[in-house]
């Protein structure tokens, strides 16, 4: 992050370019035929679940790379979504987008009751106090038995079919099916943070991650603007929670522990927190690498504690970082000043 | 007075501790003038302008700006009332273009930041409006750049060409030509004059030539207190600004 090069770097990242159009083009052309790719229904939902954590970790970047926050307490929102899922279509009604909708907006209220608090704050105390409101939300699901079943957690979460009563109806039992659910509401959900990302509300957020007195001076209440992006971050959150809620089946306060928190940021890291789909990058391999190296031994933590400390050393700009730093280097000859007008 | 002073400080004190950074100062300027307030290190002039720009609270007296009282105003409030400053520590958005740097406050000002949905680009007012302003502060050719690619000079430029993006009725500029080598200080200087053709500039500045060429009007601050007021031929000859603080230099 420190340094000149490294700051040309993130510049050419944060105002997008002629690469991402194609990478994004390619990157969905590939989500989209993942399960004919695979052809295994083990694969499809290893798939399913790295969408819907890249969903999450986008999210937690809305705070992390675009407004300079680093929340330690993401975690709250995957949980608290979760369970206002099953909560949901398990007491009230089976409807997914009932089910759905209850997660986003269970999540918007939470974070904007934690967001009053957080975002009068900075830098450590920021993620101190987000993570002791994780930890106390994860207090509650535990003990709570009556409601959330306490550390047995919740089994039997539907999968509520989707369509117009009366009219059609698609059962989302089958892996395929819901795996093209999954990535309709994903991708959705992604385009949207995408247009908020590059609207004037975006770029105030990377002012504010730039130089937040500076935001006061010309005349923006920080505070206000740094709760919309806890709001925000807290909603895309609560989604992907829901669909995890439901992919899953059953769920556990283990969802809101603070090392879930953790894996969320680590997977910020990973892909690049200066690149809108790094993050999303970052889940994908550490799902894969947990899948890949779960086969030969538990401790698939230690693998991916070695690449984030080279990444750390070596790429500090994340991996999907880096390789569009060097596409756009590659394809504007080095030129800083036009890569950024794009 | 007949008109009402754009900005007036009464009684204005701020005191650390048992320091007193600012004791007492009533200050008036009326519109249109450039002023000056000089002194050595220390004098508290950086805390009298956070105290009018809303980024210190006063422990005591009060703020008025077009005869509103505007004490103890958070700073974006105060930005919104018509009051722009500058830093003396160069104070931009590193990582931004140099053009996001000024368009973010032009959109600031025109309250287009709450928009979620519209790319930036489709802004093209605003974007018009700060390439403007980005030749009026020279940078036009670099708007496209990263910041990092600019000199300390041109830093300082952009920094004033954020404040003149929020169209303030008043400039506070806190050492403008800090750091800067002798054609930078000129050319600075001569956009400090341009702007407050039709602005009230209040600025602080260590460089006395600068300070007794371009102000209109110069008070003297010293351990907290204006100790001297006047046009810069009385302060030139002011007996006591010369023991205080000018020394041999005038």
């Amino acid at each position: 992050m420190e340094g000149s090069s490294s700051n040309k770097f993130s510049i050419r990242r944060l105002t997008g370019s002629v690469t991402n159009r194609f990478g994004v083009t390619a990157l969905l052309a590939l989500a989209v035929l993942a399960p004919f790719l695979v052809q295994n229904d083990y694969y499809i939902q290893l798939c399913t679940e790295i969408l819907i954590a890249s969903l999450l970790a986008i999210s937690l970047n809305f705070l992390i790379g675009y407004t300079g926050l680093v929340s330690l307490g993401h975690a709250v929102y995957l949980g608290v979504g979760a369970y206002a899922f099953a909560l949901l279509t398990k007491n009230v009604y089976p409807s997914m987008w009932a089910g759905l909708i209850a997660a986003g907006a269970s999540c918007a209220l939470l974070a904007w009751f934690m967001g009053v608090f957080c975002v009068r704050l900075a830098g450590l105390y920021f993620a101190m106090l987000t993570l002791a409101f994780s930890q106390v939300v994860y207090t509650v699901a535990y003990y709570w038995r009556d409601v959330t079943g306490g550390d047995d957690g919740m089994l039997g979460i539907p999968k509520p079919e989707i369509g117009i009563p009366g009219a059609f109806s698609i059962s989302l039992e089958s892996f395929t099916n819901f795996y093209y659910f999954v990535l309709i509401i994903v991708a959705a959900l992604i385009f949207l943070a995408w247009k908020i990302a590059n609207s004037p509300f975006g770029r105030v957020l990377q002012a504010i991650r730039e130089n937040p007195e500076r935001v006061e001076f010309i005349g923006l209440p920080v505070h206000r603007y740094k709760l919309y992006a806890f709001i925000i971050a807290g909603t895309l959150g609560g989604f992907a929670g829901g669909l995890y809620s439901t992919f899953q089946g059953y769920i556990s306060p283990d969802l809101l522990y603070w090392t879930q928190s953790g894996e969320i940021v680590l997977m910020t890291i990973l892909g690049g927190m200066y690149s809108f789909l790094g993050p999303a990058f970052g889940a994908g391999m550490l799902l894969f690498i947990r899948d890949t190296v779960l086969n030969f031994m538990e401790y698939w933590r230690i693998v991916v504690g070695g690449i984030l400390v080279l990444l750390v050393l070596f790429l500090p700009g994340g991996i999907l970082g880096f390789f569009e730093g060097w596409a756009s280097r590659l394809s504007i000859g080095g030129n800083d000043g036009d890569d950024a007008r794009s | 007075m007949a008109t009402t002073p754009v900005l007036e400080t009464r009684s204005l004190t701020r005191s650390f501790g048992s320091l007193l950074a600012v004791n007492e100062v009533d200050f008036r300027v009326p519109e249109g003038e450039l002023c000056a307030v000089i002194g050595p290190n220390g004098a508290g002039k950086t805390t009298f302008f956070n105290l009018i720009s809303g980024r210190l609270e006063p422990t005591s007296g009060g703020v008025f700006f077009e005869g509103e009282d505007i004490t103890g105003f958070p700073p974006h409030a105060v930005v919104k009332k018509g009051v722009g400053r500058s830093f003396q520590i160069t104070n931009i958005f590193p990582r931004l273009s140099v053009l996001d740097n000024v368009r973010i406050a032009v959109l600031a000002r025109r309250g287009k930041t709450l928009d979620m949905f519209s790319p930036i680009e489709k802004h093209t007012e605003e974007q018009d409006e700060a390439l403007v302003i980005l030749g009026e502060v020279e940078l036009e050719h670099k708007a496209h750049h990263p910041t990092t690619e600019l000199g300390h000079g041109e830093r300082r430029n952009l920094e004033l060409g954020i404040t003149l993006a929020l169209e303030p009725r008043l400039i506070l500029l806190d050492e403008p030509t800090a750091g800067m080598s002798i054609e930078e200080t000129s050319s600075t200087i001569a956009l400090v004059k341009k702007i407050s053709a039709d602005k009230t500039v209040v600025f602080t500045e260590h460089d006395m030539s600068v300070v007794f060429s371009i102000a209109d009007r110069i008070s003297v601050l010293h351990q907290g207190s204006i100790i001297a007021e006047g046009t810069p031929d009385e302060i030139r000859n002011d007996e006591l600004v010369r023991l205080a603080y000018l020394g041999e230099e005038v």
